[in-house]
C-alpha cells in the first residue's frame, strides 16, 4: 500500500514538474472529475441561470414572483424528459408485406440505439397576422395571451398542459390569483440563428473517456422537427446540452408539437474509435472475414435446406432480372409488355444474423464480466 | 487475454481499433462488380473480368469532412460551421462514396426498374431515348478496368466496356440495397452504424442501421427506400457522399445510469466554475465571443420592455431599425477541449516516459 503511495507521488511531482501552470490547472480539472465507467445522464431541476429552468418558458416571471414560481414548480422534473429509444415506433399493419423493415436486426437496433428526448410542455410555435415567425417561445406565448379573442382554443391547451409542471396542491392554491404565471407555460425555446433555434434539454452527461454524446434527428423516423445532428465531447464537457433546430415550416398561424412528442434521439459514439480506424484492402477475401464467412454460408445454407428461412415472391416489374433469359433477350419488352403471374423472382432471407446474435450476447450472460472487459479495454 | 476474449468464438477475430477491409469478391464468390454490367453471358463474362481491375471495391470510403460546403462568408450570418459539436458530428467516421453512377430508370409506364444491370440494359435497349445517360455511364466505365488494354478491348466490345453502372437491386416493392464491398471490425462494446450523411441533403433516403461489427465480420449493404423522381432517370454521379458510416458505443447504451438533481445548475458544479473561468479570462484577454444580431421580428424579445408592453404591437407594427438583439457566443466549449486533450496527451507522454525510465 505504502509502496503504491510512493510510487504515485513520485509520478505525480515528475509530472507536475514539467507542466506549465496553465497545465498544471487544466490537470487538476481533469484529476478532479469523478471517474466514470458509463455514461451518467445527469437531469437537473436548475438551469445555469440558478433558476428552475421552466422559468424560460414564462413571459410573466418577474423578480416579484419568481419565489411563487419556485414554490409552485415540481421538484422532480428537467426540461425534456428522457426515454430508452424503442426497436419499433409504428403500429405495423398485419397485411403490410414481408420484408416489413422491422424484420431487418440492423435497422430495429439502430431504431433503439440511446434515448428518446421528448418534449414535456408543448412546443409552441406562432406567425403574425404578417405571416412571421415569433423566434421565442415566451414572446408567442405572449402574443397568443394579448390576442386571446383569435387563440383561446389555444390558450386553452396550453393550460392543461401547463399544470404537469406544478406541484398539485400548490398550483390549485395560486392559480387564480396568478394565473398568467402558472397557465402560459410552454417548453422554452430561442432563436439560435437566422435560421435555427435552440431547445435546452435540463440534463447534462458524463461518458467514459473517448466516448461522445451525439444529439441528432431520432433514427428512421420523421421528426416533427428538423434536429441538427451535434457532437459533444461528453468525457470533459458536463454543462447542460440543448437540441439544434431549424426553423419549422407550416401554413397555419400556429404549429403546436405535443407534449411526448420524440424530438430527437441522443446516442453514445465512439470518438477514439472514429479517429482511429485501419482502411486494409483484400484482394482474397470474398467481402467477409474469411472464418465468419465459412461458418455463415454454413449456417445460411443449412438454413434455408430446413426451411427455417423466408422467401419472399415479387411479381410484375419488380420481378425482372437479367438472370432470366425471357427477360434478357428484351427488358424493353419485359418491362412494358404484360408479364405472366407465373413470372416470379424469389428472394430468401435466413435470419442467421439474429441467431449468431443471440449466440454471441449469450457468451457474455455474465453481465458483470462482459462490462469490466469492455471497462478495462477502454481505459 | 481478457475472460471475455477468451469466451469469443473461433470465427470472431478480435480487434484492438476498428478496421475496414476494402475487398473486390463478393460474398458469393464473384467479383463484387460483376452486378454492374447485363452483358456477362458466355465468355464475356471471363473478358470482363480479366479487364477488371483487382484494387477496387463497389464503393469508396473517405474520412467524413468537419466541413462539406463552401460556407458563405456574410459576418452579419453565424454559420452552423462556427459551433464545433456540429462540425464534429459532420466528421464523425467515414463517406461512402460511388465509384460508378448510380442510374434508375422509369419505363414509358412510369414504374422504376428494379435492379441496375435492368436498368442498363433496358436503356441501352432504348438508346435514343437515353443517349445523354449512356455516354455519361460509358465516361465513367474506365474506373474499373485496368487502364492498359482498356481502349483495345473497348473497341472490340464497346458494349461490355462500356455499359456498366454502380450495381443495386431491389429487396422489397418500397425498398432498394447496395452492396457496399467491405467488411468492418471493430473492438468489444464497439459497433458500426451506417445511416445518411449527418447534417447532409439527403440524395437518397437512406435507413440507419446499426451492425454488431464486433463479431459480424462480412460484408455490409446500404438499405434505401425506391428513390422517388419525376424524369425517365435519377443518375447519381460518381463520388457522391450516399452514406456515412460511423462507430458507437453499443455497451455504453446498455449501461447508461440516469440520474436527478436538484442542486446541480444545468451542469457538474466543478465544470460550470471552469467554464465560467475562461469565459471571464476570454473577455480579460480580448477574445471576441461570436456575435449574432437579429434584427426586425427576430429581435423581438420578452426582456426587452418595448416588446414586453406590447409584443403584438412590436410584432406586427414593426421595430425601428436599430432595435437589435445581439446573441453572443463565447468560445468556452473550444477553449476547454484544448485543455482537456493537451492535458490528456501530456499525461500520455510523460506516462511513456515513466515507462522508458522504468
Amino acid at each position: 500500500m505504502d509502496k503504491e503511495k510512493i510510487g504515485k507521488d513520485n509520478d505525480e511531482s515528475y509530472i507536475n514538474r514539467n507542466m506549465t501552470w496553465e497545465e498544471k490547472m487544466a490537470q487538476t480539472i481533469i484529476s478532479s472529475r469523478r471517474p466514470v465507467n458509463r455514461p451518467i445522464i445527469t437531469r437537473c431541476l436548475y438551469g445555469s441561470q440558478g433558476l428552475p429552468s421552466f422559468a424560460e418558458g414564462s413571459p410573466y416571471l418577474v423578480p416579484e414572483n419568481v419565489q411563487i414560481f419556485i414554490r409552485a414548480i415540481r421538484d422532480d422534473i428537467n426540461l425534456l424528459s428522457i426515454h430508452p429509444a424503442k426497436k419499433i415506433f409504428r403500429s405495423i399493419d398485419p397485411l403490410e408485406k414481408y420484408p416489413i423493415p422491422e424484420s431487418c436486426t440492423p435497422y430495429v437496433d439502430a431504431n433503439s440505439l440511446g434515448y428518446y428526448i421528448k418534449n414535456v410542455l408543448p412546443l409552441v410555435f406562432v406567425r403574425t397576422r404578417k405571416g412571421d415567425l415569433l423566434l421565442d417561445s415566451r414572446v408567442a406565448i405572449k402574443y397568443l395571451r394579448e390576442n386571446k379573442d383569435r387563440f383561446s382554443d389555444v390558450l386553452d391547451k396550453i393550460e392543461i398542459w401547463a399544470r404537469k409542471i406544478f406541484r398539485p396542491d400548490v398550483y390549485d392554491d395560486l392559480r387564480e390569483r396568478h394565473h398568467n404565471l402558472l397557465c402560459d407555460i410552454v417548453q422554452p425555446y430561442t432563436s439560435f440563428t437566422d435560421f435555427h433555434i435552440s431547445i435546452r434539454a435540463g440534463l447534462w452527461i458524463h461518458t467514459p473517456p473517448g466516448i461522445s454524446t451525439v444529439i441528432g434527428p431520432p433514427l428512421n423516423q420523421k421528426g416533427r422537427l428538423s434536429i441538427i445532428n451535434g457532437s459533444i465531447e461528453t468525457d470533459w464537457h458536463h454543462f447542460e446540452l440543448f437540441v439544434v433546430s431549424e426553423i419549422p415550416e407550416f401554413d397555419q398561424q400556429v404549429l403546436i408539437i405535443e407534449p411526448d412528442t420524440v424530438i430527437a434521439q441522443l446516442y453514445f459514439v465512439s470518438r477514439f474509435n472514429n479517429e482511429n480506424a485501419e482502411i486494409r484492402f483484400s484482394k482474397e477475401h470474398h467481402s467477409a472475414e474469411p472464418f465468419y464467412a465459412e461458418i455463415w454460408n454454413k449456417m445460411g445454407t443449412r438454413l434455408v435446406n430446413e426451411g427455417k428461412g423466408k422467401t419472399i415472391e415479387r411479381k410484375g416489374i419488380a420481378s425482372i432480372n437479367i438472370g432470366c433469359p425471357h427477360c434478357f433477350v428484351s427488358v424493353t419488352n419485359a418491362a412494358e409488355g404484360e408479364l405472366s403471374d407465373t413470372h416470379i423472382l424469389r428472394r430468401g432471407f435466413n435470419p442467421a444474423y439474429k441467431i449468431i446474435q443471440h449466440k454471441y450476447h449469450s457468451l457474455f450472460n455474465n453481465k458483470k464480466s462482459y462490462d469490466n472487459t469492455y471497462t478495462l479495454k477502454k481505459i | 487475454m481478457t475472460p471475455s476474449i477468451r469466451n469469443f468464438p473461433h470465427w470472431v477475430k478480435p480487434v484492438d481499433h476498428p478496421v475496414i477491409v476494402r475487398t473486390c469478391q463478393s460474398t458469393t464468390s464473384g467479383m463484387s462488380f460483376e452486378s454492374a454490367s447485363p452483358h456477362l453471358v458466355g465468355n464475356y463474362r471471363d473478358i470482363f473480368l480479366n479487364l477488371l481491375r483487382k484494387d477496387v471495391s463497389l464503393f469508396n470510403i473517405e474520412r467524413a469532412k468537419p466541413i462539406f460546403r463552401r460556407v458563405p462568408k456574410n459576418g452579419e450570418i453565424i454559420a452552423p460551421e462556427s459551433c464545433t459539436p456540429y462540425v464534429d458530428a459532420n466528421s464523425l467516421g467515414y463517406y461512402i462514396k460511388n465509384v460508378l453512377p448510380l442510374v434508375f430508370v422509369r419505363t414509358r409506364k412510369g414504374e422504376v426498374l428494379p435492379d441496375a444491370r435492368v436498368a442498363v440494359k433496358y436503356m441501352r435497349e432504348n438508346s435514343l431515348d437515353f443517349k445523354d445517360e449512356l455516354e455519361l455511364i460509358e465516361h465513367y466505365a474506365e474506373r474499373i478496368f485496368s487502364s492498359n488494354l482498356f481502349l483495345d478491348y473497348k473497341k472490340r466490345y464497346p458494349l461490355l466496356f462500356s455499359d456498366v453502372s454502380q450495381p443495386y437491386a431491389a429487396f422489397s416493392n418500397v425498398h432498394m440495397a447496395m452492396r457496399l464491398g467491405f467488411y468492418v471490425m471493430t473492438p468489444l462494446g464497439v459497433s458500426t452504424i451506417l445511416g445518411p450523411a449527418i447534417n447532409q441533403q439527403k440524395i437518397l433516403p437512406v435507413h440507419s442501421g446499426l451492425m454488431e461489427s464486433e463479431w459480424y465480420h462480412s460484408e455490409l449493404f446500404c438499405v434505401f427506400d425506391c428513390p422517388d423522381f419525376k424524369e425517365r432517370t435519377l443518375i447519381i454521379k460518381p463520388d457522391t457522399v450516399i452514406a456515412q458510416l460511423y462507430f458507437v458505443a453499443k455497451s455504453s447504451q446498455e449501461t447508461t445510469e440516469i440520474i436527478f438533481s436538484e442542486s446541480d445548475l444545468g451542469a457538474d458544479p466543478l465544470y460550470r466554475a471552469r467554464s465560467m473561468e475562461v469565459g471571464v479570462d476570454q473577455l480579460r484577454s480580448g477574445v471576441k465571443p461570436i456575435i449574432s444580431k437579429t434584427t426586425g421580428i427576430k429581435s423581438i424579445s420578452v426582456a426587452c420592455p418595448h416588446c414586453w408592453v406590447s409584443v403584438t404591437a412590436a410584432a406586427e407594427n414593426g421595430v425601428p431599425d436599430d432595435h437589435v438583439h445581439i446573441h453572443d457566443f463565447y468560445k468556452g466549449y473550444k477553449a476547454l477541449r484544448i485543455e482537456y486533450r493537451e492535458a490528456l496527451k501530456k499525461k500520455i507522454n510523460l506516462n511513456n516516459q515513466l515507462l522508458i525510465k522504468k
